[in-house]
């Protein structure tokens, strides 16, 4: 579940002498790092006779650093504790605090779902555990070698085993899969090679066989291989049986379940031994049609299985290789686009054979990201305590021209950051159990083969009952809370992706059909929305995290715009926003109209929606 | 200036595009109609009739043998008996009388078949031509439409999805802004287009004109496209929610006679709504209906289904022609795959991808054509086999799109309208 930690008085604290002391010497090792990242970047400046954006100040230093580490704005009284400290190294300080919190594995969860494409849950295969396995994996900090490694060569049921959700998601496609893969975390673009020798670079559908031979060998449903006829015979009486006991549908659904939360079982045809052949129309000379294919890696050292290791976890072990050239190098541009907007190769699933706007630089974080050992957090902190930025907010039309980073790139908010901003503006704190929580399933592993139709049958129904129990809990503990307010989640905590016409995907969530999928642009829906969408009563409602505030300074209209200025924007109305503020007010005779107004205006400026 | 500055940014992607393509593969784009076929050519011949459309899409696949193509007579036809037509000698299912009256006025494609037999990659094919490829994602057929022949009615989005669920493809690979408003429930039209409860006209009017005012120092700082594309948007959204059109999607304004006449079910009064939205210049609307998938009990779902889609269908045709909009718009009937000439051990039937009917109908088709016949028991082709493809490209002849354009996804790779297909000349009138 997501928690806010940052309540009142723990800035002050971590602000305090104490810590600062020991601060120190850890800063000064990543000031080190950073300053060399600031002169590669000047070099370029020079080069490229770039004017640099100027300096921005702690307010939009503290929204910026709040959305890109835990994906929302922070609440009013956050603000006012962070402007209200004297502290020179409070911005070092806050992004310490920030990739400490729960916050961060919520918004870095949702920009890995957005590149793993991941669902909760596809047909009957329930996923819900692979979106904890990532969530856990980034909570943790787990290194993104092991990361990667665990999910390429992951076995079992993925209600054992999240990471075999990696496998799960793609069954039925293995070379879409492989494409992606080698997409994602190696940078290259062999998809067009699937099917024909790729046009545009080097690759030939020769070379994209002999890598998809790797992991051909995976076998998404392990259980019913063995004997195919027989279990479908079984599952067929089992329908039957199902019919006509007349179980209501809901029973038979949980009977399913149960069995294919057993059948999908990621495991590696025997002796892990890849039976991938040439497609029947192969045209090409170093091939025949039908002729099996061993796998080969496409570039650098082979990767040849050492003994008891399958083909796929040499694979793996080759991919993720601190000595393979792309892999770190992938990383790192991904990470610096997360941070700064734009990569230093665009697009970052292309960064085979192209050439980085500033090279120097990016072998510099190449060579730092091995050095931290894949540690994604610290290789984030360093980014984020560089001179750049602290800069304002630069807008980048296109990216048909390098960028040479003046600053960090003006930026929509993405959907996610944008549910949760308002989830923010609304309640303190969620409570209710998520709708992961609601579908956390654990299934009995049975022995499909062995145990009769009629017990595989009796399972099903009493796991669902054990569920529906749950559920209806949850429901009860969702409805005393809706008493008191609204019920909402995290988009981190919602069913991956959101439905249809949802929030979240009107405003660009990823349908988690293509890697990165999700969208900033704005449509027509999105507008109406902002204008006239419900997210306006919850969050000026009284009980409301602003009403709250409101509610102790009812008599100064000066205090009231500030508050909600800095709950809204993050920062204090300049001069003539304060008149603007207060001459609003004066048009209304109930004080809680006015806020209402001015809530619902700064909430349609675009300066909410955009990260400067 | 809002149309100006999207349209720009189409035009230097696909120069852009059309570039790599010239270097890369030695071709370059050819000039409309430059490489057709003979029979595109004749296809092309008739293109343009319709310029809008009206899609109704059976999720789950709709049984061919109990609604356009029965089989009498035989061991596949179950209890589902038949019923003569407007046309001697084609019978439809007993379930279809309105049709049936029509039949003379419609094309019907008996030879369909596709190569899914799943719901989700069979529907995916039926929308846009494609197979699912976990690397991209295709646009459908109304993406299509606004991309090539532009918004008519500026005041409304062009493209409309009425109950369509949540996995349409949408404007796949194309700009997010040819893709489909979804309008997920009939009876409360686009939601949030109408002010918060509360707020009055002059209260909505004075916020919006604050917001400017607050907005000022934002816009100074940032007087690029994508902001003012934001505030652009706004004025789409306010003439959206100011216009007079917005009263399409109020269905409550049509008579009870008219809406009893379509059926007060969701199907019915979604095709209801669509033939309001077409009247005001919508370029495509889709209607979906779900439940056909009868694996089990067939014969139950049959009469409770098909006569709430012949009542539907027949209301919408009568509808378009006494208003003379049968001469611009085109009307689709379709579904993913019919289902098994086999009866299962559940009286239901199973996915039938190999053969199946679909409905053409109004602007640019011939009326009165059956086209392609499956054989004796339903089960295959027989004559002239249409494709997924193949139909659809049918759809874009009629419309006027060049099925043989190409246009490029970002990441660079070309597609057609409707992929390889051919239009079937002889439905084209």
């Amino acid at each position: 579940m997501w928690k806010r930690l940052l309540l009142f008085g723990c800035i002050q604290v971590l602000l305090s002498t104490t810590v600062l002391a020991e601060h120190g010497d850890k800063s000064h090792l990543i000031r080190k790092r950073s300053v060399e990242i600031d002169r590669l970047v000047e070099a370029n400046w020079t080069k490229h006779n770039i004017q640099p954006s100027p300096y921005i100040n702690d307010q939009i230093f503290m929204r910026r650093v709040y959305l890109d580490i835990t994906g929302t704005i922070p609440t009013g009284r956050e603000a006012i504790e962070f402007i209200n400290v004297k502290n020179p190294y409070k911005r070092e300080i806050l992004i310490d605090y920030l990739l400490d919190s729960d916050g961060y594995a919520s918004h870095y969860y949702n920009y890995w779902a957005d590149i793993l494409r991941i669902q909760s849950q596809i047909n009957n295969i329930d996923l819900h555990n692979y979106v904890f396995w990532v969530k856990e994996s980034l909570r943790e900090n787990k290194p993104y070698n092991q990361f990667v490694y665990e999910l390429i060569t992951a076995k079992g049921r993925v209600w054992e085993n999240g990471a075999a959700g990696y496998y799960l998601r793609d069954r039925g496609m293995p070379l879409d899969n492989t494409a992606n893969t080698v997409a994602i975390f190696l940078g290259t673009q062999i998809g067009c090679a699937q099917c024909h020798d790729h046009p545009f670079e080097d690759w030939t559908q020769r070379q994209f066989y002999e890598m998809a031979a790797f992991t051909h060998g995976v076998n998404p449903r392990g259980v019913d291989s063995a004997n195919p006829k027989m279990f479908q015979k079984k599952r067929r009486e089992i329908t039957q049986k199902m019919n006509d006991r007349k179980l209501t549908p809901e029973q038979q659904r949980l009977v399913r379940r149960l069995i294919s939360a057993n059948v999908w079982n990621v495991q590696d045809l025997p002796g892990g031994k890849s039976r991938l052949k040439l497609p029947t129309d192969y045209q090409y000379d170093n091939g025949k049609p039908g002729e099996l294919v061993p796998p080969k890696v496409i570039y650098g050292n082979s990767a040849n299985a050492r003994s008891r290791e399958s083909s796929r976890e040499a694979y793996a072990r080759w991919m993720t290789s601190a000595k393979n050239p792309l892999f770190a190098k992938v990383i790192a541009n991904r990470l610096w686009k997360k941070v700064m907007g734009v990569g230093l190769i665009e697009p970052v699933d292309a960064v085979e054979g192209a050439e980085a706007s500033n090279p120097e630089l990016l072998e510099f974080l190449t060579k730092e990201m091995v050095r931290l050992n894949f540690d994604m957090k610290e290789y984030v902190r360093m980014l984020m305590n560089t001179n750049v930025y602290q800069r304002r907010a630069v807008y980048q039309e296109t990216l048909e021209e390098a960028y040479h980073f003046p600053g960090p790139t003006l930026r929509r908010m993405t959907a996610e950051q944008l549910w949760d901003s308002l989830v923010t503006l609304s309640m303190e704190e969620d409570e209710t159990a998520s709708y992961e929580e609601l579908n956390q399933g654990r299934y009995a592993q049975i022995n499909l083969e062995r145990l009769s139709v009629d017990r595989i049958i009796q399972l099903g129904v009493t796991s669902g009952q054990r569920q529906a129990k749950n559920r209806a809990m949850m429901r009860q503990k969702a409805k005393n809370k809706s008493k008191s307010g609204p019920n909402l989640y995290r988009a981190s905590e919602m069913r991956q992706p959101s439905p249809g016409s949802h929030f979240l995907s009107d405003f660009g969530q990823s349908d988690r059909n293509l890697i990165e999928g999700s969208t900033t642009d704005p449509n027509v829906t999105q507008i109406l929305t902002l204008l006239n969408g419900k997210h306006h009563f919850q969050i000026v409602r009284s009980g409301s995290l602003i009403s709250e505030e409101l509610t102790r300074v009812k008599d100064s209209p000066k205090n009231r715009a500030r508050i909600i200025y800095l709950s809204v924007l993050g920062r204090d109305p300049a001069i003539d926003e304060f008149r603007l503020a207060l001459s609003l007010f004066k048009q209304e005779k109930v004080a809680s109209a006015g806020d209402r107004s001015l809530v619902w205006i700064l909430l349609n400026t675009p300066e909410f929606m955009f990260i400067q | 200036m809002n149309d100006l500055i999207r349209h720009g940014d189409e035009i230097t992607r696909r120069n852009f595009a059309a570039m790599l393509a010239r270097r890369c593969l030695g071709v370059s784009i050819l000039p409309a109609f430059a490489g057709l076929g003979n029979r595109a050519w004749a296809a092309a011949a008739s293109a343009g009739k319709a310029d809008r459309v009206i899609y109704l899409y059976m999720s789950g696949g709709m049984s061919h043998l109990d609604t356009l193509d029965p089989k009498p007579n035989t061991e596949v036809q179950g209890p589902t008996k038949t019923t003569k037509t407007s046309m001697p000698g084609v019978l439809l299912s007993e379930h279809m009388p309105g049709l049936a009256k029509l039949l003379n006025k419609v094309s019907l494609i008996r030879s369909m078949s596709s190569e899914q037999g799943a719901h989700a990659p069979g529907r995916y094919l039926a929308h846009t031509s494609y197979s699912p490829r976990a690397t991209i994602r295709h646009p459908a057929m109304g993406s299509w439409m606004l991309h090539e022949l532009g918004q008519k009615n500026k005041n409304i989005p062009g493209n409309i999805v009425i109950a369509g669920g949540s996995n349409h493809p949408g404007a796949g690979y194309m700009d997010l802004k040819y893709g489909p408003l979804p309008v997920g429930d009939v009876a409360t039209g686009i939601p949030n287009s109408e002010r918060l409860k509360g707020m009055t006209e002059q209260q909505f009017n004075k916020r919006l004109g604050m917001v400017s005012k607050f907005g000022k120092r934002f816009y100074d700082l940032y007087p690029h496209k994508k902001v003012k594309g934001y505030g652009e948007m706004y004025a789409d959204a306010i003439r959206l929610m100011r216009s007079e059109d917005l009263k399409a999607f109020d269905i409550t304004l049509e008579n009870e006679k008219t809406r009893e006449k379509y059926g007060k079910d969701k199907f019915g009064q979604g095709c209801l709504l669509a033939r309001r939205l077409i009247e005001r210049d919508v370029r495509f609307v889709e209607v979906g209906s779900g439940g056909w998938d009868t694996h089990n009990e067939n014969f139950e779902r049959i009469p409770e289904k098909v006569p709430a889609l012949d009542k539907a269908l027949s209301a919408l045709l009568q509808d378009l022609q006494s208003r003379g909009m049968l001469k611009n718009t085109l009307v689709v009937l379709t579904s993913e795959f019919g289902r098994s000439p086999k009866i299962n051990d559940r009286a239901g039937r199973d996915h039938h991808p190999a053969a199946f009917t679909s409905v053409l109908a109004g602007a640019g088709i011939k009326q009165g054509y059956v086209h392609g016949a499956s054989d004796k028991r339903g089960h295959g082709v027989e004559t002239d086999q249409v494709r997924v493809q193949d139909f659809n490209a049918t759809i874009a002849a009629a419309v006027g799109i060049d099925t043989e354009k190409e246009v490029f996804s970002a990441t660079r790779r070309p597609f057609k309208v409707a992929d390889d297909g051919e239009p079937i000349a002889k439905a084209l009138s």
